[in-house]
């Protein structure tokens, strides 16, 4: 039998800020912390207090707490602390929930969390507050994925599309979707079950049309999966060129006075730098490689491999081109690259003598199929960097992130539902124009319909007996 | 001194479900008595006069190949029929029948007369007698039954087949009478008897149309509806030939602004609206006035005028039940195109009557917490004769499988339409009347009705029920079947002049490769009839196996898919609940989750998942504590 016990966690981030807050879900939350939390006057009063109430005290050292009393107990503080008491089944895990709040700083909460876990708790895993939370039926399991993402977003975008999703945009949109799929079924099911009354006559050619519709819908949706991933993950951006193009102090530039360096990995193989930069409200894991060119040193042949092998997963291609010397074949074989990716070229050293003109690389690029855009960049002279923001919203978020309210689809599981309801309609599609009858339509609209109740945690049911029922006239 | 009689099952009521139960209890070699208020009403058809319909056709079928009576009954005494959705897939299919309502329940009467083992008795069961099966315990045993008049019959199983005999009440506007359909004597008695042993009743509602003297409509006005010009019979064991006969015709008509006027100003004097009636009517066959009322953009309604019977004038007005007054009814059917100056022979009504939530039987159809008492039909909170019929069967043959010390029937729902009727029944919350209908099928495609000799004739056979000549028929279609599958799979036709030639007259695409024949037959423009002249080796075929061989082959993708989905399913169907789990030792499940749980105390997880107020989490939980509980014995 598995133990319910009681977990413990710093809820907020383990840096130092004003207020932390450490929290408790469990039976037992409430009688560990009054083992430790002391009134001003050194009353032990938790275990009779009332739910939802907050109280001021002192939290004390729980390895000699044999020897603290109402007299001494200031000689064993640890914080002065607020503790609220959440009593099941009106938390957010529906189990007992206790929230210590103490100053920040990190040495402060590792200690609070050091006296809670010595007092009786046990250190929750990761996610395990909203796993139970899921587990008690608080919530369903987009939200819980959605909490979890909260978690793991990198930047205030991300966060905001996950709060969006908790409030249930996503899921509202999702409903919406399969209330239109299951309309259509219980159309088709009402006329099969009464042929005399309900006819098809026409039918194929209505459902065609709403499912160009559905599939728009649907499109979008997982368009913005891959938007959503962008920006939890950040845009993968290889910048390539060839060696002292500027990319190095392009970077640094970019860089430069707002740097946000998250991450700095060396590569495995050398010449390969990886980081993590935030740009505005997007970040970018920018990945700097040695330079794309033929070479014959087997050691630097293993860097180009790799390189070219992040180019083809990059999201997005930086090529920094040094516009004070003309173009040769290296150049030429890396616009080849360019043709089928997102692009941006940047003409840099745009302060020094022009030798290569925009009008070239675009005549060469004028085949590709892929959004590339010229900027012009000087890094001494500090010109375009707004330029490459503003390019770079354009290409991922249509320039209008910020005010568009739409929901993401932030999550792998959503996204592959999303595919199968896209793919099944498209099945239906084909069902239709082979000429099937009326009855296997409902097939794969079922399916549709099943997949996206997955991302919203809803079942079948008896949905579509009620829908037949209450939108058409049965016979008899 | 009173009557005393000792047999192996009581069957109370002689409806659909009763006349099944008895018979499959007699057949199986078992003493049985079937009990019921009127010798006159067996298999009576109180409502509409026709047998089968949408999905109802696939039960009926199923009963036949189990081997019941229904479908050997209606073929003997229809008097039209017509496969519905012929231009839609094979899956939905259904075949129906309009009867000649006096013959089938006389033919049915003279079967059940002509049964060994099997007594017919007339009279009212007004006590279920029983004991608690073991000292001290909740659980009960039926030892026998009481009728109104002192006689006891002592038996080892009972099938309650009331219909909607227990303590009827009928409604026609203000007009209450406390009967039966058709004005037949109710059961007063045996409600309270059953709530004695701590089984729940409940309420629901029906009802039924008009029937009309058929000498004063104007058919003049009205659309004739024909049968079908080759009739295909219901029983697998009835000889197509032997059917053809000449064919009754059905009427449509339709109703109009100044019927829905008529119905709209008199609302407050129908017992519905006025709130006479507590119970719950089915929303599948609503009165004229609900149809009115909730789809009031509508102009116009279908009705269908059907007869009742060869010797009769009477007219069912199919389309149009009603539990208004007797006045504002005549009125409303005088404004419908044919109806001008017709006359009605019985008036429609509203019938209220006492059933159980189902959810008390096991799958068996035995109630949960009475060892040998089982519940079949219209008792058991369905609608029509052949959900009724079916449950019947199933009652009966587990009441006889119990005392023989067999194995129960259980199907599940990618095996039948029973097994998803009777699953509903037992797992859901229905709320109303509950009627079969396609969609309630998941797996539909696999259960057509074409194939439900295939499907469950085996079983039938292992019952008992199905004889040794017609399991071996049935073995050979089987087998032609898959023989002549493999043969269009692995013959195959080149792109020859001839051939081309051939698919360029059916207006397909030309080959480029050598194709099998199966290929062929599975292109949209294509049959197996039709590819004859490429199809040099063909041998002459019964039709039965033609059609599978072709549905097979044709729709062979979409099979394969759901073939494949029954395989998920029944995954979870074959995860056993032990009977001894103990649902609060069961950590994180919801108190809902919990609650219905140990109310219900499913037998899989599979059955788990369909309770209602048991969520995915609850049966992530469930499994996970199921895998614990497993190694930890």
């Amino acid at each position: 039998m598995e133990r319910k016990d009681t977990i413990v966690a710093i809820a907020t981030a383990l840096t130092d800020s004003g207020i932390g807050i450490i929290r408790l879900s469990g039976e037992e939350s409430v009688s560990i912390v009054n083992r430790i939390f002391l009134t001003k006057s050194g009353k032990r009063i938790l275990s009779t207090v009332k739910s939802h109430t907050i109280h001021y005290g002192f939290l004390v050292d729980y390895n000699y707490i044999s020897e603290i009393n109402e007299d001494n107990f200031k000689n064993y503080l640890i914080d002065e602390v607020m503790v609220s008491v959440m009593k099941a089944p009106k938390s957010y895990t529906m189990e007992d929930t206790v929230e210590i709040n103490c100053h920040g700083g990190v040495l402060v909460m590792k200690k609070v969390l050091e006296a809670v876990l010595n007092a009786g708790a046990r250190m929750a895993e990761p996610g395990e507050f909203t796993k139970r939370a899921f587990l008690n039926g608080r919530i369903d399991l987009s939200q819980a994925e959605a909490v979890i993402d909260v978690i793991h977003s990198q930047n205030e975008l991300a966060l905001k599309s996950s709060v969006n999703q908790l409030k249930g945009d996503l899921a509202k949109k999702i409903r919406e979707l399969r209330e239109a799929v299951l309309y259509e079924i219980a159309f088709i099911e009402s006329a099969l079950d009464d042929p005399e009354h309900i006819s098809l006559e026409g039918y194929p050619n209505r459902l065609s049309e709403k499912i160009i519709f559905l599939k728009k819908d649907i499109k979008q949706l997982l368009e913005s999966a891959e938007n959503g991933r962008i920006i939890k993950e950040g845009i993968s951006t290889v910048i390539v060129g060839k060696p002292n193009a500027g990319k190095s102090s392009l970077l640094n530039y970019i860089l430069g006075e707002d740097r946000a360096i998250v991450t700095d990995i060396a590569g495995t193989t050398r010449d390969i730098l990886q980081e993590n930069i935030r740009l505005g409200d997007i970040s970018l894991n920018m990945i700097d490689t040695a330079g794309i060119r033929d070479t014959q040193d087997p050691v630097e042949k293993i860097g180009v491999e790799k390189a070219k092998k992040y180019v083809e997963d990059a999201d997005l291609l930086l090529y920094v081109v040094d516009s004070s010397v003309p173009l040769d074949q290296n150049d030429f074989d890396i616009l080849k690259i360019l043709q089928n990716k997102k692009s941006i070229v940047l003409m840099n050293k745009s302060d020094l003598n022009q030798v290569v003109e925009e009008k070239m690389i675009m005549d060469y690029l004028k085949d590709s199929v892929s959004d590339i855009s010229i900027l012009h960049t000087s890094t001494t002279n500090k010109e375009g960097l707004d330029a490459f923001e503003k390019t770079v919203h354009q290409m991922f978020f249509r320039g209008d992130i910020k005010q568009d309210n739409q929901m993401m689809i932030i999550n792998i599981r959503h996204k592959e539902a999303l595919q199968v309801a896209y793919d099944s309609l498209s099945l239906v599609e084909r069902t239709i124009q082979d000429d099937m009858p009326e009855d296997f339509y409902s097939i794969d609209l079922m399916s549709a319909y099943t997949s996206l109740g997955t991302i919203i945690g809803e079942e079948v049911e008896d949905d579509l007996v009620e829908e037949i029922f209450s939108k058409f006239c049965m016979g008899k | 001194m009173e009557i005393r009689e000792k047999v192996d099952v009581c069957i109370i009521g002689a409806g659909h479900a009763g006349c099944e139960a008895a018979l499959a209890c007699a057949r199986l070699g078992l003493e049985t008595v079937i009990f019921t208020v009127s010798v006159d009403s067996i298999a009576l058809m109180p409502c509409n006069p026709n047998v089968g319909g949408s999905s109802k056709g696939h039960l009926v079928r199923e009963l036949d190949a189990l081997g019941g009576e229904m479908g050997i009954n209606i073929d003997k005494t229809f008097i039209q029929s017509k496969m519905l959705n012929t231009s839609k897939g094979p899956a939905v299919h259904s075949l129906r029948a309009q009867a000649d309502k006096s013959e089938y329940s006389r033919s049915m009467r003279k079967v059940l007369e002509a049964q060994e083992h099997l007594t017919i008795k007339q009279a009212e069961v007004c006590e279920i007698l029983w004991e608690n099966s073991k000292e001290e315990s909740d659980e009960k045993k039926i030892t026998g039954v009481k009728t109104f008049t002192g006689a006891i019959y002592e038996c080892r199983a009972i099938v309650l087949c009331t219909g909607t005999y227990l303590n009827a009440r009928c409604l026609c506007g203000e007009a209450i009478t406390y009967t039966g359909p058709n004005g037949l004597q109710a059961a007063t008695h045996l409600t309270d008897s059953l709530k004695n042993m701590g089984i729940d009743l409940r309420r629901f509602k029906t009802g039924t149309p008009a029937r009309m003297d058929g000498r004063t409509i104007d058919y003049s006005k009205m659309e004739e509806q024909f049968g079908d010009e080759r009739i295909v019979p219901f029983s697998f064991t009835t000889d197509p030939d032997s059917i053809q006969k000449e064919q009754a015709s059905c009427w449509l008509t339709y109703t109009n602004e100044k019927t829905h006027d008529i119905i709209r100003a008199n609302l407050d004097r129908s017992p519905i609206y006025a709130g006479i009636i507590e119970g719950t009517g089915p929303r599948y066959c609503p009165s004229i006035e609900d149809k009115v009322v909730k789809f009031s953009e509508k102009e116009r309604h279908q009705v269908f005028l059907e007869p009742e019977g060869l010797h009769t004038h009477e007219m069912y007005v199919g389309g149009m039940s009603s539990s208004l007054p007797e006045d504002v009814q005549l009125a409303m059917y005088r404004t419908v195109p044919g109806l001008e100056n017709c006359k009605i022979v019985r008036n429609a009504y509203a019938i209220e009557y006492d059933c159980i939530n189902a959810k008390q039987l096991y799958p068996s159809l035995e109630f949960k917490k009475v060892k040998g008492l089982f519940a079949a039909g219209q008792f058991n909170g369905s609608s029509g004769y052949e959900e009724a019929a079916v449950q019947g069967l199933v009652a009966g043959i587990n009441a006889a499988m119990e005392l023989l010390g067999r194995e129960p029937l259980v199907m599940d729902r990618s095996e039948s339409y029973i097994g998803v009727l009777i699953d509903d029944l037992v797992t859901k919350d229905n709320r109303e009347p509950y009627r079969m209908m396609t969609s309630r099928s998941e797996y539909r495609l696999l259960l057509r009705q074409d194939n439900a000799d295939l499907r469950l004739s085996e079983k039938g056979f292992e019952i008992g029920l199905i004889s040794k000549e017609r399991y071996e028929a049935l073995q050979v279609k089987k087998t032609s079947i898959e023989k002549e599958m493999n043969r269009l799979k692995t013959t195959f036709v080149g792109g020859n002049k001839e051939v081309q030639e051939f698919l360029r007259l059916h207006e397909s695409s030309e080959l480029k490769t050598a194709a099998s024949l199966a290929e062929l037959i599975c292109r949209p423009e294509l049959s197996y009839e039709e590819i004859a002249p490429l199809d040099k080796e063909r041998v002459s075929l019964p039709r039965d196996v033609i059609e599978q061989v072709e549905i097979e082959i044709k729709y062979e993708g979409y099979i394969v898919r759901q073939t494949r989905q029954v395989e998920q399913y029944k995954k979870m169907e074959k995860k056993l609940i032990p009977s001894d789990i103990d649902y609060d030792q069961v950590p994180s499940l919801r108190i809902e989750a919990r609650q219905k749980l140990k109310e219900f105390q499913p037998i899989s997880v599979g059955q788990a998942s369909r309770l209602s107020g048991v969520s995915p989490a609850d049966i992530s939980v469930l499994l996970v504590y199921l895998e614990h509980f497993k190694s930890n014995r």
